[in-house]
């Protein structure tokens, strides 16, 4: 299993309810899940503690059999640099980088070595061969998006987290980045765990999880 | 009697606040000067010069002047001197002059003040020359002088002569000044006829009239509750003379005395309280009330007349300021004079 | 609703009052700095005014005889002549507690104008004048005359350093017999003799002013000024940037407001009223940091006024409700120019405009182009002010233009470097570290500049006053050739000591001067004895061959350097002497503090060419200082208080020369602080907008506490490239005060030195209050909850 989660809980202080209550998944390497849900059900919150970016208050987490219980900052940085690859909604990019240079961000701050090859083929696949010297101010939302997934992709993650990806998009566009952020993956092997409220989206994946007030809905 | 020159020449003496003793510290206490003595007799000309063994002493001359076209003028020239110490030194004799001229124009005034033992300032006595900067009286004799003084706008140059002989005042120039006995050595020249030049903003008048002089010296002039007083001298029209002042003290009482001078030159001099001098008027001058308009009686010689300011206006604005300047005298008798007054 | 909105804007800084601390502390400090330089400055004017006034008679004419002293009867004769004038003995008084000057008044002639105060008073002739008379004195001066045994009265009113006393009194004190001046009365009578007739000697001399003892030191008190308006220069970066924060900050609220039928028009009233609010409050605090400030450093400024130029200032201050006013005034308009940017922009706000911090950095960047061209302008006109040349104002032009052009290239030549760095970058990390440094750059601009500014305002004038030191201290120590210096009171003591100090076995050096005009100017004219020590110790800075000798052999004079660059004199040209004779200028001297012309001519010429000489003064040349003391003091009679040993008196001058520079030095410090808290407030500023620019970073994996390290390691940075550009901008500027300002204003030019130690000092310094000002911000990074890094993502901002 590349992923598990078991009975997650977590509760923002201040809240009555818990945004996550004993919410588990799992994934395979290589499969691709959506997790669907109303607005505040939890399900962005589940993908930010997957991505250690939250902490969570009960429950476990394994990421290729590292658990992130009680795993310091430090190493969920670490586990995120090199396992997993983050595509939010937006503002994914470093505004200070050019295209070419966000493209290899992550790869080659975790250490790795990207054969021009690599990121020319990458910026190819991802039809973005024109605008390697601009900044991201200068590009479209979709543009802006593949830019992500492509710098998602580049240090080869065993798991991708997306969280609404195409939420900033308009129906012709999300199509396109959509079926990329699909294809991408599946060439990778990389497990794809997708966070939408789009029923269109989330039937194109192998599995999909409904998430309601912070449980699983059956 | 001469009342600005004892306020000025006094001023000079203290650095208290000029009315903490009597007006202007004139009622100070003489110290060690020399005191007036009613024994003392007149000697000319010695006595025309200084008698620095006394604090304070003074030159003073007025005239009342016109023109031809019968415009009336008054001028005025004092010398004070004043013992800053009892050494009878020159340095330690400070000078001060006054000179006024009282006109149609206005009434201008300029003031000099000289440190003894320079040269800027002195007296001597014959032949007579008296001087502060280029102010001078200069004659042959005092009888026979001329007067010059000027100020930023204004200059005179007169002749006076006189025939008569100088006029004690007083008890034979012994002049008592308060029931308490102050006192001063006093003489006068009331006779003299007067010719020259006055020069005012609008260009030299040729003048003639009448001049009067008084020489005084003491070392304690005033009562210590002395605040100011009125002084008249008069020229009437009968060829009399009249010298006459009050005294005004802190009790709102007056102390007035004076001599009858008839036109031979033989005084008389009036017991206290014998003259009345009486406000009829006054006038706003220098943001104060002056009178300047007086009933003088002085019954026993039938005298009720009518003493008034010919130009109102005549402040002295010196270091220390006062009224002065040219009265009509009409009433039973007729005449001109100056009048003089203090403390206001 | 006005209040409604009013209480809302307000709201914003209850929650955030370390932000309305910077806004309100920049401007206090602003405020403070630059009134307190006011007050100082005001102060000394004052002081300059009194004294000049009663030197001056009140601004008459006098009349003078250019060769000397004036006689009593030549005063008689004028007043009996029928001018009206005053005669006035103008002289100095040594004693133990210091110089006094003695102004000897006639108080029956003086002018009654109040010039001379209670010294003048006709009321008081007696206690004025005699054996006893008075001598009137501020209290200070009173302390300096108290050993004197005359009798003292204390009057305040009187100009510091001065005593006011009768004639007779002053020339006795002074030892003068005639008459420095006579005051010409303003009013004078209509008939005089004329002048000629009675003193063709004398001439008519125009009324001294306070612009005499001003022109002196304007320099220095032009120094002042630059120095305040620096620090309010820098002090307006501060509020600038807590301006832009609170309206960047408050753009939602003011969408709101505006959608709710809010005008721009009212916002922008209302915005204004909040703060005038803050300008009036802040500058109130400021008025009041100045009052210290003034208070603290007055003595200091007052010492060395009175030790380089010789003009008294009194050491308290007094204030007038202009300074009060014209300081809130200049705290509004400094905050109306710091927030004119933000309130156009609020103006022109469309009522639903997003935020766009981006394009408010695109268009900084234009703007840095923008300043270059501006700096290359600065550049241009320093030059031409540098080769037109010629006064203080060329000077201070040169100055100005070229620090202004220094700063305004800053952000230029930064982003430059980091282009530069950012190449050679290996890693990602130092590739983004670079690329987000020249993104902070345009942000970072107006305090990096107000850095720039203090730094090399630091160098500078620390390059300066260290340069003037070793040149004083090596000069002093060849020019005070003497080991003691003495003041003798009479004739007779001046006889007695050479007799005594002969016997001894010592050497006797008169010191004996006059003052004069030289070329229009005042300027002191010294007489020396031909003697070896002056050979081998005087340095000259160019002279004829044989310079000494050809002064012995009485076919000379030496100019000090500051009269032969003021009239552009070199060895061989004529001099023109007051009394109408000529001699060759043979040598040129360096003579470091003092603002006036100095002539050295043979000893024996001095005394047959002038007769009004002080010769009171004396140098002594002795192998043993102690017993040629005793000697003095018992044989002679000479009092203690009246000899000063050479190291006494160069740790008197030392003393003067570290006082002076005291006041700068506090000045740097204050104005190096300012600049630390403008770099503070941008930085604050500016985390608030870099949440864009880092979350990404974050949730890619670099954890909050690397980033937190990697903004204060950049922010050190910026600070040690920019102290690194003030190296060469601070030198120059040294470079331009010792060359250019020092000649112009003082008449002297003095060698450069470079003092390196000094630099390390002051990049630790500044080091140390870039690292201060950022790790504020950088531990509210390193603690920032993670939800509002992840809120960038999906939030409208």
């Amino acid at each position: 299993m590349l992923l598990a989660a078991d009975t997650i809980e977590k509760r923002f202080s201040g809240m009555e309810k818990p945004v996550l209550d004993g919410v588990s998944l799992g994934l395979k390497a290589g499969e691709t899940l959506a997790l669907t849900g109303e607005s505040g059900s939890g399900k962005s919150t589940l993908l930010h503690i997957i991505a250690g970016l939250e902490t969570f208050d009960a429950g476990q987490v394994t990421i290729a059999g590292q658990a992130l219980t009680g795993m310091a900052d430090a190493a969920r940085a670490e586990l995120r640099l090199t396992s997993i690859g983050m595509i939010f909604q937006q503002f994914n990019l470093i505004p200070s980088l050019n295209v070419a240079q966000n493209l290899t961000f992550q790869a080659r701050l975790a250490g790795q070595t990207v054969l021009p090859e690599a990121a020319e083929n990458m910026a190819t696949a991802l039809g973005l061969e024109d605008h390697l010297s601009k900044y991201p101010e200068e590009l479209s939302g979709g543009q802006q998006q593949r830019v992500a997934i492509g710098r998602a992709l580049l240090p080869k993650p065993k798991l991708v987290l997306a969280d609404e990806p195409t939420g900033n998009l308009d129906e012709a566009t999300t199509d396109a980045v959509f079926s990329l952020l699909l294809r991408e993956t599946a060439k990778a092997n990389a497990g794809l765990l997708i966070v939408t409220h789009s029923q269109k989206l989330a039937a194109q994946t192998d599995r999909t999880l409904h998430l309601s007030h912070g449980r699983v809905a059956v | 009697m001469n009342v600005k020159a004892l306020i000025c020449v006094l001023a000079c003496l203290v650095g208290a606040p000029a009315f903490g003793q009597g007006f202007a510290g004139l009622g100070q206490a003489a110290e060690d000067y020399a005191l007036p003595d009613p024994a003392t007799r007149f000697a000319f000309p010695d006595d025309h010069g200084s008698h620095p063994g006394f604090r304070i002493e003074w030159w003073y001359i007025t005239a009342n002047l016109t023109d031809l076209n019968g415009t009336t003028y008054g001028i005025q020239w004092t010398l004070f001197r004043n013992a800053l110490r009892p050494t009878g030194r020159p340095e330690d004799q400070a000078w001060m002059a006054h000179a006024a001229l009282s006109s149609p124009l206005g009434h201008f005034s300029a003031e000099r003040f000289a440190r003894g033992g320079t040269g800027q300032a002195g007296v001597t006595a014959a032949p007579f020359a008296a001087h502060i900067d280029e102010w001078g009286i200069s004659g042959p004799d005092l009888n026979s002088i001329r007067v010059t003084a000027q100020g930023p706008e204004f200059h005179y140059d007169l002749r006076l002569t006189a025939t008569l002989p100088f006029v004690p005042q007083g008890q034979r120039g012994y002049s008592v000044k308060s029931d308490a006995g102050q006192a001063s050595h006093y003489y006068s020249q009331p006779f003299y006829t007067v010719t020259g030049t006055l020069t005012l903003p609008g260009g030299p008048v040729t003048v003639t009239g009448q001049g009067w002089l008084d020489r005084e010296w003491s070392s304690q002039p005033l009562a210590e509750t002395q605040t100011g007083w009125d002084w008249i001298s008069l020229h009437l029209d009968t060829g009399d003379k009249l010298m006459g002042f009050q005294l005004r003290d802190e009790d709102n009482t007056t102390y007035t005395v004076g001599t009858w001078i008839a036109p031979d030159g033989t005084p008389t001099p009036l017991t206290p309280d014998q003259m009345t001098m009486t406000v009829l008027a006054q006038t706003r001058v220098a943001g104060r009330e002056v009178p300047t308009d007086w009933r003088v009686e002085l019954p026993d010689r039938s005298v009720d007349i009518r003493v008034t300011a010919v130009y109102p206006d005549s402040w002295m604005d010196t270091l220390i300021p006062y009224w002065e300047g040219p009265v009509q005298v009409s009433g039973t008798h007729s005449g001109v004079g100056y009048l003089e007054m203090s403390g206001y | 609703m006005t209040a409604a909105i009013l209480t809302a804007l307000l709201s914003y800084w209850k929650r955030r009052p370390a932000q309305f601390a910077a806004l309100v502390l920049g401007l206090a400090l602003a405020t403070a700095l630059w009134s307190g330089v006011q007050a100082i400055n005001a102060e000394a004017r004052k002081s300059y005014d009194a004294a000049a006034d009663v030197l001056g008679g009140g601004g008459l004419r006098n009349l003078v005889d250019p060769k000397g002293l004036i006689s009593q009867d030549t005063f008689v004769r004028l007043r009996r002549g029928g001018w009206q004038v005053s005669p006035v003995v103008d002289g100095w008084l040594t004693t133990a507690e210091g110089r006094v000057r003695i102004l000897g008044i006639d108080p029956f002639t003086a002018p009654r104008d109040g010039t001379f105060g209670a010294a003048a008073e006709t009321g008081n002739l007696a206690g004025l004048t005699g054996p006893d008379a008075q001598v009137f004195s501020n209290t200070q001066t009173a302390e300096r005359l108290a050993n004197t045994g005359v009798p003292l009265q204390i009057d305040d009113s009187v100009a510091p350093g001065m005593a006011i006393a009768d004639l007779r009194t002053a020339s006795r004190l002074t030892g003068k017999t005639g008459y420095d001046r006579l005051i010409l009365l303003p009013d004078q009578p209509l008939k005089q003799t004329p002048l000629a007739d009675l003193a063709p000697d004398l001439t008519i001399e125009a009324p001294a002013t306070a612009d005499d003892i001003g022109r002196l030191t304007d320099s220095f008190h032009l120094n002042l000024t630059a120095f305040g308006l620096l620090s309010f220069a820098v002090g307006l970066f501060i509020v600038h940037g807590a301006i832009g924060l609170a309206f960047e900050q408050r753009r939602p609220m003011f969408r709101t407001l505006r959608a709710l039928g809010v005008s721009s028009r009212t916002l922008v009233v209302i915005l204004m009223a909040e703060l005038l609010l803050f300008a009036l409050a802040a500058g109130a605090l400021g008025i009041l940091l100045g009052y210290l400030i003034a208070g603290a450093l007055l003595p200091g400024v007052a010492a060395t006024l009175r030790g380089i130029y010789g003009a008294t200032v009194e050491g308290g201050l007094t204030l007038s409700p202009v300074w009060w006013l014209s300081g809130l005034g200049i705290a509004v308009l400094g905050t109306a120019l710091a927030a004119l940017s933000s309130l156009y922009q609020v103006a022109r706000m469309p009522p639903l405009a997003p935020a766009k911090p981006r394009a408010w950095e695109r268009a900084s960047q234009g703007a840095i182009r923008w300043q270059t061209l501006a700096a290359c302008a600065c550049f241009t006109l320093s030059a031409l002010a540098y080769l037109a040349g010629g006064g203080l104002v060329a000077g201070f032009t040169l100055l100005g233009s070229f620090l202004l052009g220094a700063a305004l290239l800053l952000p230029g030549i930064l982003l430059g470097i980091i282009r530069f760095a950012s190449a050679g970058a290996r890693t990602a990390e130092t590739e983004w570290f670079w690329a987000d440094t020249r993104q902070q750059v345009p942000g970072l601009a107006l305090a990096l500049m107000a850095l720039l500014l203090a730094l090399s305002a630091n160098i500078g004038v620390g390059t300066m006053v260290s340069s003037f030191r070793d040149t004083f201290t090596g000069w002093l120590d060849q020019r005070l050739v003497s080991e003691l210096y003495v003041t003798v009171e009479t004739k007779d003591q001046a006889r007695a000591l050479e007799d005594f100090v002969t016997k001894a076995g010592g050497t006797v050096l008169p010191i004996w001067h006059t003052d004069g005009q030289i070329k229009g100017a005042p300027a002191e004219i010294y007489g020396v004895v031909d003697n070896a020590v002056y050979r081998d110790n005087w340095p000259l800075l160019a002279s004829l061959p044989d310079a000494w000798d050809r002064l012995a052999a009485n076919q000379g004079a030496l100019v000090n350097e500051q009269l032969a660059r003021r009239e552009d004199l070199t060895p061989g040209d004529m001099l023109a002497m007051p009394g109408g004779w000529e001699t060759p200028i043979v040598g040129v001297y360096s003579d470091y503090g003092n603002p006036l012309a100095q002539v050295v001519i043979p000893l024996a010429t001095l005394t047959q060419r002038f007769e009004a000489l002080d010769q009171s003064d004396f140098g002594i040349l002795t192998d043993d200082i102690p017993a040629m003391r005793r000697g003095l003091r018992d044989t002679v009679g000479l009092d203690e208080a009246r000899m000063i040993d050479q190291s006494a008196l160069k740790a008197f001058s030392l003393d003067i020369f570290e006082r002076t520079f005291a006041v700068t030095a506090a000045l740097n410090v204050l104005t190096l602080s300012v600049a630390g808290l403008a770099i503070l407030t941008s930085l604050l500023t500016l985390s608030a907008m870099r949440l864009p620019q880092l979350a990404p970073v974050w949730a890619i994996g670099m954890t909050r506490k690397r980033l937190a390290w990697l903004e204060l390691i950049r922010a050190l940075a910026l600070a040690a490239l920019t102290f690194v550009l003030a190296l060469p901008v601070g030198l120059m500027l040294a470079w331009i005060l010792l060359a250019v300002i020092n000649v112009e204003a003082f008449g002297w030019r003095l060698p450069m030195s470079l003092f390196p130690k000094d630099w390390v000092w002051l990049a630790l310094a500044s080091l140390g209050a870039a690292t201060l000002a950022a790790i504020w911000p950088a531990r509210q990074l390193a603690k920032r909850p993670p939800a509002d890094l992840i809120k960038v993502f999906s939030h409208e901002r």
